[in-house]
């Protein structure tokens, strides 16, 4: 099970391993004397596992229990002094769990630990801000009746340092575990943290072996503001209890939890059941706001707007910029707006985008977060006084969860809206102003009106979406001719040129070299040389990487991994808004696509249809909704030069030719004979959309399958 | 693993395979790596050495920052570690398969701001054990235009240490003199032009291209080394009589000693999980037997351990065995060192033979000796003084894979059922990948054995067969359909079979960018034979022509029949790897030839309609 634990408010980068020579004996039995006197009666090592879920698992959770406590305590600080009062939080978040080990497998799984030192970071001589310590504790119930507890004491301290003493993680392996075991172990996390920080549990309810009892018990000081966040189908209590005064008590359970087996064209962001819970202190102020816009409570699923209001706040008031940055590119704008007096504000935006990553990127002196950018990009056309409305924005990919369920800014990716055209970062540079990923296309998106300083408790949200894209905007087309070398030495020589739009640039990873990108725009505004960045980059190495992913692109484009390259050459990188289409062309040979039948060729023309190889194992059912990277559409027009000697009858090509048209897509291939008597083979597959129901797995499946099947299409070439 | 110690101290912390020559934008122009040995008051017992390491970085295109690094450990303090405007760090090392051991790195950034502008960087070191200081690798992560190195000993060991260069680079001297003042012996090599490294495929250990310096001295003889080996030994078992209880257990029905042996390396095997722990000592120093079987877990020394404390509590003469698996060229007799071994096993003296036990090889067959110890020397523990043995080479048959599949040919596919026996070290992987797997996952691991990889052969009602040890050979099966083999030409049809041999592409080498030799894993042996029953709408048109070639990596044969009576065709590959090493000047024709194999493989049948 995933576990993962976040902290926000406090700059907790720089934490200190303390100097030490092992874990904290002290620490170890004092929370092994808590869980192992633990009264819960799933914790049963003979707990019968009849259910059909558990049969053949290598391993069984018997249970998972998770406890969670924070309690808040006066501090020296908690005199109120101004607008600051200031309270020490403790967090103790314990994960136990008992493990039947079934098969060698799970003993490997099993039999492995380590845990983390403590950590601190100090807020003063003496004093903490924050601290983190995790301990580890297994017993193991042998068939026989017999429980041996793990000696901890045989932990092993990993040290860094230059004389070795910093304690960096502990390790411990469990000793004499066996198939037919019970493991039951626990992992302790201690955490201190002082003022309005705010911390982060995630829980995933399902993990790689079935679970027969699940179980959250948490209890909360109730000056804590908790949000309790739940996904993707997990159906849990809205209500907490008071059980006793000045405590929020919160409690669910599940039972009989399969194991979780993540298939393809899946997200476990948007699929997969998972529980975050989040421990606000909220009270203490040491900065004069709160850590949250919420009061103190618990919210169990929190609608979106409340979260909204934080980002809003966090836009006017925590995004910083360096001096100057936005008057730099404000001027480049202004420059291009002089020069083409004529630009619409689709233009100019575009201009502004292009203005803000110029200068952002060749920033010398700083960094700049993708806050930072959508921030100096919305003050920008704000100065611009566009016609058009210029809005901030966040929203989620869809690898992650409903922008309307975040439960955190970090969670959240920030862009501008102008007008329709949504503007944001993309790591790769390869998209032109305005296009997205597809993972964000038609996805939800809060949308803030105002300017960006006025958005400091400001309420004027909206939810809006970013657009979807069709099929045709997100295009690869591939032009591919092949011919023999004389010798006819089982060699194929192919030279092509691939043209993509939109999303399907993104395959293309990191192709566009940052220099080239900054030049490109530096000529776009006809930024003079000497007053162009300054920013030194190793040209050699980047040519060098670029030629290797673009020889690289033949086992992507066709399953050829051996291929010898004789030029790879990117024609346009797509980056700039007159010529977003990216191309490039490869040219070179690739052994074993054909053989011999006495003098007759037989050729695998399907191989230079597409790579389709992650398409030949699907199974025949599936359980949970398909999650594409967004519509698109690719075609193949592959051209087969027939040696003068040779003929290919056009009887013989009929298999080549197919059409499955399902809701789900297409896929469509063709063959024909030029005049010359060469072969024109074409093939098109189309993905209209981005979700499709798991009840629509068969159509998505027969399109997947027939272009699976033309991969291994022949054709033969006569001998005259 | 125990030697790691030593490998680590100059080399980088990337698994090194190979080295080649690139356009570095980082280069260095002079590396100085100066050796002091010290001794005691005795004047010639060595206790410590001192290592300074000078390098001096260019950037030759764009403002970068080097990197500086070094190994450290219990044993080895880092004393200065400087260069203007970096800052050393220090951090936890990480071994690949170690759980846990005390190496650590530091890190000395050198910013080299202004392009064709020296930076200096350096580093001091105290090791404090002169025997672990064995070896000096002549490369680094850059090109190095000029490398000097130098060991510095009073002139009292003048005769006792001398040095070894193992690969020697293009340009290089070497180099003995007396100090001016005659107090010291002084060794320099000063080598020129060396390339930096980098990850090739399939290529040997570094240690078998690439250069290296190793110190001797230490040890004038393998006897002495082998009486340092010893003393990590501890001897006496406290727990002696579990040790015993548990032979006694494990053997009750064996009525002779080979089924004792068998029986105890067989439990061992199944029972002993692999986990290195190797902080200071424990690098070297055995885990008593005892504590072995209490823990169900130990590194080599550990499992070899507990097969030696098993089987000689039963009075079979079992001993601790040094070794140096097949990353290291040398033997202990030629060099004896520590940087010569990397390994522990367990030998078994018999009347007639001595019997070789790795205890780390998971489940496998008796007598499986796994590919990276065959042929290697052995020191075998034997009272004050060892014995020098040698691994025995085993014949590639003792690897077969016999894959056998009868075929029927109906509607453009191929179906019918797939046998594969394997012994040796394809059984071995398997039985360990299928204990690794969860229930889930054991069928992938199968189909994509069964399948070579390949994603157009489908396969279902995967089962296995006396895939345990000693269980003879083991028998994967299933069943097997090929779709899309029949490509119509008019009046005949071409019937492609060559998916259903081995994908023998996978042992070709990949040449892109290569600069040095190459490997295969073992020597091994693999036969095909199908059978495709044609339907009545088929007959045969002519077969392929039978297929022969040999050469010193491998034998291979391709022989096609046809069985009138039944309308079937029978044909079988044989593939023998007789040689695994390919000097980087053969790798052309090694792969030509191979080549030549798989374009036979792949000829189509022809067929007619009938």
């Amino acid at each position: 099970m995933r576990r993962l634990i976040t902290f926000s408010t406090f700059a907790l980068s720089v934490f200190t391993a303390l100097a030490a020579s092992g874990p904290n004996q002290k620490f170890l039995k004092e929370t092994a004397k808590k869980v192992w006197s633990m009264n819960l009666e799933q914790f049963n090592p003979q707990a019968e596992l009849n259910d059909s879920m558990f049969a053949d698992a290598s391993a069984v959770y018997i249970a998972v229990y998770e406890s969670i406590s924070a309690n808040m305590e006066d501090s020296p600080f908690s005199q109120p002094m101004r607008d600051m009062y200031i309270y020490e939080n403790n967090l103790n978040h314990i994960v136990r769990k008992m493990v039947k080990i079934n098969d060698e497998s799970a003993i490997e799984s099993f039999s492995e630990f380590t845990f983390q030192p403590l950590r601190k970071q100090e807020a003063y001589a003496g004093h903490s801000a924050f601290e983190s310590e995790e301990a580890f504790g297994a017993r193991i119930y042998k068939p026989d009746g017999t429980v041996v507890d793990v000696d901890m004491s045989a932990t092993l301290a990993e040290t860094s340092g230059k004389k070795g003493k910093k304690n960096e993680r502990f390790k411990i392996a469990i000793p004499g575990l066996e198939v037919g075991d019970v493991l039951d172990y626990y992992r302790y996390f201690r955490f201190f943290f002082l003022g309005n920080q705010k911390v982060g549990i995630t829980s995933d309810i399902m993990a790689k072996y079935p679970i027969k009892n699940y179980t959250l018990d948490a209890t909360f000081d109730d000056r804590y503001t908790i949000e309790v966040n739940s996904y993707n189908g997990l159906d849990i209590p809205t209500d907490y209890l008071r059980e006793k005064s000045g405590e929020m008590h919160y409690q669910l359970s599940f039972e009989d939890i399969r194991a979780f087996d993540s298939p393809k064209w899946f997200s476990p962001g948007r699929q997969m059941p998972f529980l975050k819970i989040y421990i606000i202190d909220n009270i203490s102020r040491l900065f004069t706001r709160a850590a949250s816009a919420r009061n103190k409570g618990m919210y169990v699923n929190l609608v979106a707007p409340v979260i909204m209001r934080e980002i809003s706040e966090y836009f006017a008031e925590d995004v910083r910029l360096p001096d100057g940055v936005v008057r730099k590119v404000n001027s480049l704008v202004s420059d291009y707006r002089k020069l083409n007096p004529e630009a619409n504000d689709r233009e100019i935006a575009d201009a502004g985008w292009l203005a803000t990553i110029y200068t952002t990127v060749s920033d010398p002196e700083n960094s700049y977060n993708e806050w930072q950018v959508a921030s100096i990009y919305k003050d920008v056309m704000d100065k611009q006084k566009l016609e058009t409305p210029v809005c901030l924005a966040v929203t989620s990919s869809r690898a992650d969860v409903d922008i309307e369920k975040i439960g955190g800014r970090h969670r959240a990716t920030p862009f501008v809206f102008v007008g329709e055209v949504p503007y944001m970062v993309d790591q790769n540079m390869s998209l032109a102003p305005g296009e997205v990923t597809g993972d964000f296309l038609g996805e939800k998106a809060f949308i803030f009106n105002g300017k960006r300083e006025e958005l400091f408790k400001n309420s004027d949200m909206k939810i809006g979406r970013l657009p979807k894209s069709t099929v045709r905007q997100n295009s690869e087309v591939r032009d591919i001719r092949l011919s023999f070398p004389e010798d006819l030495s089982e060699t194929v020589n192919f030279e092509y040129t691939s043209s993509l739009s939109g999303t399907m640039k993104e395959v293309m990873g990191d192709i566009v070299n940052v220099p080239d990108y900054l030049n490109a725009v530096a000529d776009y505004f006809n930024i003079p040389e000497k007053k162009r960045h300054k920013r030194k980059y190793d040209i050699v190495a980047l040519n060098n990487a670029n030629k290797e992913i673009l020889e690289s692109m033949v086992e992507a484009d066709f399953g050829i991994s051996d291929a010898h390259i004789d030029s790879a050459k990117l024609l346009n990188e797509g980056f700039m808004p007159a010529s977003p289409v990216m191309q490039y062309s490869i040219s070179g040979s690739a052994d074993g696509q054909y053989s011999f039948a006495g003098d007759d060729i037989i050729f695998n023309i399907g191989r230079f249809g597409g790579n389709f190889s992650d398409y030949k194992d699907l199974k025949d059912d599936r359980e949970v909704d398909i999650i594409t990277s967004g519509p698109s559409i690719v075609r193949c027009n592959v051209t087969l030069i027939v040696p003068d000697d040779y003929y290919v009858n056009l009887d013989e090509l009929e298999g080549l030719k197919k059409t499955v048209n399902t809701k789900c897509g297409l896929f469509f291939s063709d063959v024909k004979l030029s005049p010359e008597g060469n072969v024109e083979y074409t093939i098109q597959i189309r993905n209209p959309s981005s979700i499709y129901s798991y009840s629509q797995w068969g159509d998505f499946l027969a399109v997947k399958r027939a272009a699976a099947e033309s991969a291994s299409q022949n054709i033969v070439l006569h001998k005259k | 693993m125990f030697l790691r110690r030593i490998l680590g101290l100059i080399f980088s912390m990337l698994a090194i395979a190979a080295v080649a020559a690139t356009d570095s934008n980082i280069v260095i122009t002079d590396y100085h790596n100066d050796y002091y040995v010290e001794v005691a008051k005795d004047g010639v017992t060595p206790v410590k050495i001192k290592n300074k390491q000078t390098v001096t970085y260019m950037a030759t295109r764009t403002p970068a920052t080097a990197i500086l690094h070094t190994y450290y450990d219990d044993f080895i303090t880092v004393d200065k570690a400087k260069a203007k405007g970096g800052k050393p760090i220090y951090a936890k090392a990480k071994s690949a398969g170690v759980f846990f051991d005390d190496s650590r790195v530091c890190y000395l950034p050198v910013p080299l701001e202004k392009l064709f502008t020296e930076a200096t960087a350096t580093i001091e070191l105290t090791i404090q054990k002169p025997e672990f200081c064995d070896l000096v690798y002549l490369f680094d992560i850059y090109p190095v235009k000029l490398y000097h190195f130098s060991l510095h000993m009073p002139v009292s060991l003048k005769d006792r240490f001398d040095i070894e260069l193992s690969n020697p680079p293009a340009e290089y001297e070497i180099n003995k003199s007396l100090s001016p003042d005659g107090k010291d012996y002084i060794i320099t090599v000063v080598a020129k032009n060396l390339p930096e490294i980098f990850r090739e495929e399939d290529t040997p250990s570094v240690r078998h291209f690439a250069p290296y310096i190793t110190i001797l001295g230490c040890f004038s003889n393998v006897d002495e080394l082998y009486t340092r080996f010893n003393s990590y030994v501890e001897r006496d078992d406290p727990g002696y009589e579990t040790v015993l209880a548990k032979a006694k257990e494990l053997t009750v029905n064996c009525t002779d000693d080979i089924s004792k042996i068998d029986s105890i390396q067989k439990w061992v095997h199944e029972n002993i999980r692999y986990v290195a722990i190797e902080n200071g000592d424990l690098g070297h120093s055995p885990d008593l037997p005892s504590k072995v079987l209490e823990k169900r877990f130990g590194d080599c020394k550990g499992s070899a351990s507990l097969i030696v404390g098993l089987l000689k509590s039963l009075g079979i003469d079992a001993r601790l065995t040094w070794i140096g698996t097949s990353s290291i060229p040398e033997d202990w007799s030629s060099r004896p060192a520590f940087s010569t071994g990397n390994h522990m096993i367990a030998s078994v003296i018999l009347s007639d033979t001595i019997l070789y036990i790795d205890g780390t090889t998971g489940p496998t067959d008796f007598g499986f000796i796994p590919s990276s110890i065959q042929g290697k020397q052995t020191l075998i523990e034997n009272g004050d003084n060892c014995i020098i043995g040698r691994v025995p080479v085993l014949d590639p048959f003792e690897n077969t894979d016999s894959i056998v599949s009868t075929f029927n040919l109906d509607d453009n596919m191929l179906s019918g059922m797939i046998s594969d026996y394997v012994s040796g070290v394809y059984k071995a992987a398997m039985i360990n990948v299928m204990r690794s797997l969860d229930s889930k996952s054991r069928d992938k691991a199968l189909i994509s054995k069964l399948s070579f990889g390949r994603k157009n052969v489908r396969l279902s009602s995967v089962g296995t067969d006396g895939l345990i040890p000693d269980g003879g050979k083991g028998l994967i099966k299933a069943e097997i359909t090929v779709p899309n083999v029949i490509t119509d030409a008019g009046a005949k049809a071409y019937l492609s079979v060559a998916t259903t041999f081995p994908n023998l592409s996978l042992y070709l080498i990949d040449t892109k960018d290569r600069h040095h030799p190459a490997t295969l894993s073992s020597r091994k042996h693999i036969v095909c034979e199908n059978s495709v029953t044609l339907p009545a709408v088929y007959a045969m048109d002519a077969l392929p022509d039978n297929f022969e070639l040999n050469n010193k990596w491998f034998h291979c044969s391709i022989t096609y029949n046809y069985v009138t009576d039944s309308n079937a065709i029978a044909y079988k590959l044989v593939f023998t790897i007789n040689e695994t090493e390919i000097a980087f000047e053969d790798i052309k024709t090694y792969n030509s030839d191979l080549k030549q194999l798989i374009k036979a493989l792949s000829q189509n049948i022809p067929l007619l309609k009938q």
